[in-house]
């Protein structure tokens, strides 16, 4: 019998997990928007990710909006560059903001 | 006292910072303090390489190439692009080493026909212009003073 993973433990609202908009579809997943030093270091910015089930992303596309409904990020608007799913289920959308916080 | 190489790099600087200041007065020399979060640009001064030939016996005078770079960094906004975000700044940046014909010290300046290019996605599209100055500076002794032929 095929071992199934229950994602939804991963993807908890009281904890990590933040509501969005992909697509104009309302999608849960972990919103993350660390620190990087672009051009070696020569440009502070942040690299805009959001991590969900690999099923919530299957019609996102380079270019696709996604919007942070909730938590302390609530209103801010990305685009997709890039839609990384990782073989397990999950896929990391790789986002540019469209507006500033 | 300071070597013609650090009165150059700041002569360089300077001239980007005279009103109005390139990138919002955000030029640095020698240092790779990136830009905040928060702001749009950046350009960075820095001494590149030296190469130098003896022109006596005994190598007291030299004769120098002295490579200075001028990098220009942006960050997009709205739908720009990198090559988008960086081009105001290299067009004034360039403008500003364009005017430049001499430097302390120097005997010689050229902005060399040459640009590198780069450019990086995180939130927004980062683009990167690096222009290089090649000045021409003769020195005696072993304090690397200035020297004229």
């Amino acid at each position: 019998m095929p071992m199934t993973e229950d994602l939804t433990v991963f993807f908890n609202e009281a904890e990590h997990a933040t509501k969005a908009v992909l697509d104009n579809v309302a999608v849960t997943g972990i919103f993350d928007n660390g620190y990087t030093g672009a051009m070696a270091g020569l440009a502070a910015a942040t690299e805009p990710s959001y991590l969900l089930p690999t099923a919530d992303a299957k019609r996102a596309v380079e270019g696709s909006p996604l919007r942070i409904v909730d938590g302390i990020h609530a209103g801010l608007r990305f685009t997709v560059r890039t839609v990384e799913p990782d073989g397990t289920g999950l896929s990391t959308l790789q986002l540019q903001r469209t507006t500033h916080a | 006292m300071t070597t013609p190489f650090l009165d150059i790099t700041t002569a360089v600087r300077d001239a980007l910072l005279v009103a109005p200041a390139v990138a919002g007065g955000r030029v640095v020399r020698g240092k790779a303090t990136p830009i905040a979060i928060d702001k749009a640009s950046g350009v960075f001064v820095n001494a590149r390489q030296t190469a130098g030939k003896p022109l006596d016996l005994a190598g007291v005078a030299t004769d120098w190439d002295y490579i200075v770079t001028v990098g220009a960094y942006a960050k997009a906004t709205g739908t720009q692009d990198a090559e988008e975000a960086v081009d105001p700044v290299l067009a004034e940046v360039y403008s500003r080493l364009k005017g430049m014909t001499r430097l302390p010290g120097s005997l010689e300046v050229t902005l060399l026909p040459r640009i590198d290019w780069d450019n990086e996605m995180a939130d927004q599209n980062i683009g990167g212009a690096v222009l290089s100055l090649r000045v021409r500076l003769m020195t005696t002794g072993a304090a690397l003073a200035p020297a004229t032929p």
